[in-house]
């Protein structure tokens, strides 16, 4: 709204005074229009005054030489000839200019001619019969009525003449004061225009000034505010981030000092079971021995934990015997599952390469787990350990290991698929209590095997069973050695 | 290998009262003929060292007194052959790599897996045996 009267008001100022303009530059040459007119008017009057007066040096050179019969009366009588002459010829030129009225010597020149043809008989007669002859023609003649009649129509002529030019200065003078009167209007609203847009773009500028101002302080604090906030989230982060390396850090040391007393524990133990006991005895002991292994797995897993947690896992490369590696682990719980009834078997690609290099500790854990969880949560049916080659479908360049550990077990309902790979989470707190373990397992297996830098996931439908899989980046060994 | 393992001995330093303890009496049960003599620290088992000159030093890491690393470096200043076999509740790397400098037999993590220990102490009575016997061959 404020802009479309600026512009408006801008445009309206200058049409007017473009108006203005063009209306002076049209009065301008109008008014050179009518001042040539006048001058005209001024001229064919005068010129019709010295016609006349013309004449009359004709009559006045013919009375002359009519009384005295001297020639040098003549003189003023022929030079007045000539000078109508050219006074006729220049009205003549002068009407043909003027379009305005109807030639006004047309009534005027066959009377001086005719007045002239007389002139000339009576000198002629003067000259030849002398003064009585002349004399008469004089008086019979109509010479004096003739001049008079030249004399009503020069100023019927001349009155014509400046009555045009008199209603062409009335004319001029009105369109003159209606010209000034339009400009002197036109002058006052443009400038009042022009004012009021004036006002409205100093009102806009002091506006703008101020909005710009108030955007100025509103940004100067919002990025205050901003850095404020990061500021205290930054805090609040590094605060979360120390925390949680001291909780790791503490977690770690635990682990450690908890290994002291839970070495002299099971060393205790193994000692006495070398020793002669009875079959109860011997229960029990193993009872304790398998409570002190879970509490030295978990103590691992904590420990692990940490590592990550901190960025201390190291893993150590090295070449290992793949197919040994998997078979040792599936020894171990191929006894277990026998002993459930549960087949199990183990399948490896023919095409993998018999040695590889990377952290064979770490993979003996993730499949130990894997696999132990498999036969943990299966009661019958089979359980399958799968080795083969595969392509990283991000890095296509490098070779994995695809390790698949199925099973026909209880599955996993669909709610908590999600949650699987979460620290301390069971499928629900029951089975936690009737298959036992922290839960620590799962969790930690992907992180160790996304610290490998590959993936695990999992697929299974409660009931029926689950497939867990996880990929491993390897070299070849040959491959390995040339690299150097 | 029997008769030979009356000239065995085995000196083990761990701080650990209990751990101490069992690990004097487990080795027996396997390798009955062996000399076994304790330390709960690094100084003393440098002394120990230096009286018996066992063959084998089974050794915690972190103890008070000299830790193992340093006891580890004095003896080998001894005598360059000595078999190590590491046991201890730090399985971190730094542990690991400066122990590996001085050089070591093998390296277990507690708790002990005994079967693990035993085949590391055969291994080493092994190698000595086979030293010990070389010579008498030529």
């Amino acid at each position: 709204m404020r802009n479309l009267l600026i512009n408006g008001g801008f445009a309206l100022a200058l049409m007017i005074l473009t108006s203005i303009g063009w209306l002076s530059y049209l009065n301008i040459n109008k008014m050179t229009d009518a001042a040539l007119s006048e001058h005209h008017s001024y001229v064919v009057i005068r010129e019709f005054e010295l016609l006349l007066s013309a004449l009359k040096d004709v009559e006045a050179g013919e009375s002359g030489f009519i009384i005295t019969g001297k020639e040098k009366y003549l003189e003023p009588y022929n030079e007045a000839l000539s000078l109508i002459d050219l006074k006729l010829a220049r009205l003549r030129w002068l009407n043909s200019e003027d379009r305005r009225h109807p030639d006004l010597l047309a009534d005027i020149e066959p009377l001086i001619r005719e007045k002239l043809a007389i002139a000339g008989k009576i000198i002629e007669l003067r000259s030849t019969k002398g003064f009585q002859a002349a004399y008469q023609v004089v008086v019979t003649e109509r010479g004096h009525e003739l001049m008079d009649e030249i004399r009503w129509w020069v100023a019927a002529a001349q009155d014509k003449e400046e009555r045009i030019q008199k209603e062409l200065t009335a004319a001029k003078e009105a369109s003159t004061d209606k010209a000034l009167r339009a400009l002197l209007v036109g002058s006052v609203v443009s400038l009042a225009l022009l004012f009021m847009v004036f006002l409205l773009l100093r009102r806009e500028i002091t506006r703008r000034g101020r909005v710009e101002e108030e955007l100025r302080k509103h940004r100067d604090h919002l990025e205050e505010l901003v850095l404020e906030r990061t500021a205290l989230l930054e805090r609040a982060k590094l605060e979360a981030e120390a925390a949680n390396l001291a909780k790791s850090e503490f977690l770690a040391n635990m682990s450690h000092e908890m290994r002291t007393p839970l070495t002299g524990i099971m060393g205790v133990i193994d000692l006495m079971l070398t020793d002669r006991l009875t079959d109860e005895h011997r229960h029990n002991l193993e009872m304790a021995k398998t409570s002190a292994d879970s509490l030295k797995q978990l103590i691992n897993d904590i420990l692990d934990f940490s590592r990550i947690a901190t960025g201390k896992m190291s893993f150590n490369m090295q070449p290992f015997d793949l197919r040994g590696c998997v078979r040792s682990v599936a020894a171990i719980f191929a006894i277990q599952a026998d002993s459930k009834g549960i087949r199990f078997l183990l399948d490896i690609d023919g095409s993998l390469p018999v040695r590889v290099v990377g952290d064979e500790g770490r993979l003996r854990q993730v499949l130990m787990n894997l696999v132990g969880n498999a036969v943990k949560f299966t009661e019958h049916g089979e359980i399958g350990v799968s080795v083969r080659p595969a392509r990283d479908p991000v890095r296509p360049e490098q070779d994995v290991l695809l390790f698949a550990v199925r099973d026909t077990g209880i599955g996993i309902p669909a709610e908590y698929m999600e949650k699987i790979f979460d620290k301390f989470t069971q499928a629900d707190t029951s089975s936690a209590k009737k298959f036992g373990g922290a839960g620590l397992g799962l969790a930690l297996s992907k992180r160790i095997v996304e610290n490998m830098g590959g993936k695990m996931r999992v697929e299974s439908r409660q009931g029926e069973g689950s497939v867990f899989s996880f990929t491993i980046p390897f070299i070849d060994e040959n491959r390995w050695k040339t690299k150097g | 290998m029997e008769p030979f393992q009356h000239s065995i001995s085995i000196l083990v330093v761990e701080d650990d009262k209990v751990t101490r303890e069992v690990i004097d009496l487990m080795i027996p049960k396997k390798f009955p003929n062996v000399t076994i003599y304790t330390s709960a620290n690094g100084r003393t088992g440098v002394e120990l060292f230096k009286k018996h000159a066992p063959g084998i030093v089974i050794t915690d890491i972190q103890m008070p007194d000299m830790d193992g690393i340093e006891m580890a470096g004095e003896i080998k200043a001894i005598k360059p052959d000595t078999k190590f076999i590491v046991v201890t509740a730090y399985g971190n790397t730094s542990y690991y790599e400066k122990f590996n400098k001085i050089g070591f037999h093998d390296f277990l993590s507690k708790p002990i897996e005994f079967e693990k220990l035993y085949a590391a102490i055969g291994k080493c009575i092994a190698e000595i045996m086979n030293n010990q016997a070389g010579p008498e061959f030529h």
